[in-house]
Order: C-alpha cells, then structure tokens, then sequence
C-alpha cells in the first residue's frame, strides 16, 4: 500500500508539475506578448513619422515650385510653410495629428487654387509633386489606421482579465490613439 | 481512484506487458511532443492575433499580417488535379498492410514554389514562399491501387493570409512602396506563415491545436508516465 502511495505521489507530482509549466509558459506568453503590442506601438508610431517627414521634404520641393506660379497666393504658401513647421514641432499623437490635419486642409486648398493657373497646372514638376503628396496622404491615413488598431488591441489586452494583472504588475497603461482634435476637422481659414 | 487502480492492474495483468511498457514510454514521449506542439501553435496564435494587418500601399518593412488574394507572376500546373496555381504539394503514400489491419505511410513528397502577389484593396506586393509554413487543405486525393497521391495547392485568385516579413528589395529604388518590398521570412523573428484561410479562421484553428496538444500532452504524458512507475514500482 505504501507502494501504491509512492506511485500515485509520482504521477500527482508530474501532472501538477506539468500544470504549473502550462501556468508559468501563459504568463510568459502574456508578459512577452504585451512587450510585442507596447514595442508595435511605438514602431507603427515612428513609421507615421517617417512619412510626416517624407511630405514635409516634397512640400519644400512643392513650396519651390509653385512661388513662381503663384505670386498672389503668398499668404496660402506662408500658411503652409507655417502649418509645415508645426508639424514638425509637434510631439505626442494627439498634437501631431491636429497639426498633420491642419496641413493636410491647406494643401487641399492650395491644390484647390492651383487650379486658376493652367501654367503650374500643366508642368510636369507640380503634377509630380501633386501625385507624389497624395500617395504620402493615403499612406499616413493608412498607418494612422494601422498605428490607431494596434493601440486598440493593446488597450484592450491591458484592461482585460488576466492579462490586466500582468499589464498592471508591469505598469502599462493606456496609450493615446492618433485622431483630429475638436476643431481640426473643420474647414481651414486661409487669407488669400 | 478506483479507476486508475482498475486501469493499471488491467495493464498489468495483460499478456502482453511489454508491449503495454513499449506504449508507455512511446507515450510520454508522444505526450512531451504534443505539449511542445501546443506550445508553439499558442505562440503562433498569439502572434497572429496580436499583429495588426497592414494595407499593401502603406506597409512598413518588418512583421507583416497581409489579407488579401494570390495573383499569379508565373502560373504553376498542380500535378495531380492539373489545376493552376502559385503552389504544390503531393504527398505520394503507400499501404503497408500488417496483422492489425494496415495503414498510410508518406514515401516522399513533391513540392514547387513561385512568387506571386498578394494583393489588397490599396495595392499588390510580392511574396517569396520559400522558407514559408504553408497552411493548406487537401484538394485532391488520386488513388493507384495500394498507392495514393494526396496533393495540396495554393489557387491564383483565391483568398490568401501572410504573416511574414517585409524586406526592401535589394537593388530597387522606387517611390512605390509596396514595388520596393518583398514578403519573405526575416532573420529576426522567422514568423513565416501563409495560409488561404480568413484570418479568424486561422485564429480559430491554431487556439483548437494549442487547446489539443497541450490538454492531450498533459494527459498523454501523466497517464503513461503513471502506467510505468506502477509497473515497476508495485
């Protein structure tokens, strides 16, 4: 009998053994899993970024090529080279995104008026530059997508059960989605 | 308790003891293999479902989760169903009949790659598929008498899930994004998983099998593990 107490401890002593490696893998898992979500934000973050700059670099391409065009618009291209450089300073998703906005209305307006100059319309440069910005254009709205998913799934991975208690032990909290600020989303006001 | 006392004396009264000592120790083996197995498809699933799909237009390099469909750059004809397509497998199996009955063994396997494009809403990119783990069910099973070939494809026009890396391709300087990327497997993280499944079912099939090899290891594992320490210990 005592034997027969041995052998049923061995064979408890396995199977709890291997539940406590299947507890220990899922925390790992979890722990290693928040890490990728955290690490894919702060990734699809800098990727918007990168493309910030790629448009801020064709609008001083695009800048150059319409002043000789347009020599009565000087207050919409003071307006984009202002809009440009806030852009640029802004920090964090939310500001980044009103100023991104911003500039985005007055380049539709600035294309908008390009229309009254069938010179500038017609050269090559500004219809590259033109096709050039829009493809950049789609491009951010997409990552800003991609960049907005990825920060929902990882706000809804730290908020549910169990993952919050390993979310909360590793002090993650919510992060900050890329969308228009109040107001952005409103027509942009240019003096002509 | 009473069951177990049941089971392993059963076990041991048997005729046949060592072939009940062959089966356990194949067991545990078998079990630790499927709970590795449940394991890796877990991380798997974990991934698929942490990683955010990406348009084709916009994708950056690095870890990539694409939905879209297979359009072919140069078409394959799959051997057995002489179907088109931008992958093959067949599986050539033989019969072996024993006293028990008899079953399939795999003699050897035919596959072919080509790249293809993926392509979404927004734009196609190219996937490499070598080094891919290619997910795909049977489409046709041909028998020859106690042979049979069992051949799996990836159709041109159909739906297609990559999860991969997106590389710059060497040498290709574009303005288009998706023209200067290429999906393939990185080095870093060698995630390369492609599949003509939606992505829920994916989901839905890699949670069944890590459910499956890691409950089925647990048991496998403890249940021959405990046949072995009675046989020897009592």
């Amino acid at each position: 009998m005592a034997f027969w107490g041995l052998g049923l401890g061995l064979v408890a002593l396995v199977f709890f053994g291997l539940i406590a490696l299947v507890i220990v893998f899922f925390v790992l898992s979890v722990y290693n899993s928040l890490v990728a979500l955290k690490n894919n934000i702060e990734k699809s973050w800098a990727n918007i970024d990168v493309l910030l700059v790629q448009r801020n670099a064709e609008l001083t391409k695009l800048l150059d090529t319409v002043k000789g065009y347009m020599k009565h618009e000087r207050g919409t291209l003071e307006d984009i080279t202002r809009l440009r450089a806030s852009v640029a300073n802004a920090s964090g998703p939310q500001a980044k995104a009103a100023a991104s906005d911003l500039l985005s209305g007055a380049l539709g307006k600035l294309f908008a008026v390009a229309e009254n100059y069938p010179q500038l319309r017609s050269s090559e440069n500004f219809q590259q530059l033109q096709g050039r910005i829009s493809e950049l254009e789609n491009a951010i709205a997409d990552r800003r997508e991609f960049y907005n998913d990825s920060v929902n799934t990882f706000n809804i991975r730290i908020q549910q059960i169990p993952d919050s208690v390993i979310a909360g032990l590793m002090r993650l909290e919510k992060k900050e989605m890329f969308k228009p600020a109040l107001g952005t989303t409103e027509d942009v006001k240019l003096s002509f | 308790m009473d069951l177990l006392f049941l089971l392993f004396r059963t076990a041991y009264s048997s005729s046949s003891v060592d072939e009940f000592v062959m089966y356990a120790v194949a067991g545990v083996f078998i079990g630790i293999y499927a709970f590795y197995y449940g394991f890796t498809q877990w991380n798997k699933f974990k991934k698929v479902a942490d990683t955010t799909t990406s348009k084709v237009r916009s994708m950056a390099a690095g870890l990539v989760e694409l939905n879209g469909k297979t359009i072919a750059i140069k078409a394959l004809t799959s051997p057995v169903s002489k179907q088109g397509c931008v992958y093959y497998k067949v599986e050539h199996q033989t019969y072996i009949r024993s006293e028990k009955g008899g079953h399939w063994i795999t003699t050897s396997i035919d596959q072919e790659y080509e790249n293809f494009y993926l392509q979404d809403d927004t734009g196609k990119v190219e996937v490499d598929p070598r080094k891919a783990d290619i997910d795909i069910p049977q489409k046709k099973v041909q028998y020859y008498g106690s042979r049979r070939d069992i051949e799996y494809f990836l159709s041109p026009d159909g739906d297609c899930y990559v999860l991969g890396t997106a590389k710059i391709r060497p040498g290709v300087r574009t303005v288009d994004n998706a023209a200067s990327l290429i999906v393939t497997q990185g080095e870093g993280d060698n995630t390369f998983y492609i599949t003509d499944k939606k992505e829920q079912d994916v989901q839905k099939n890699l949670y069944q099998r890590a459910q499956i090899g890691i409950i089925a290891g647990l048991m496998l594992t403890t249940i021959s593990f405990g046949y072995l320490i009675f046989k020897f210990l009592i």
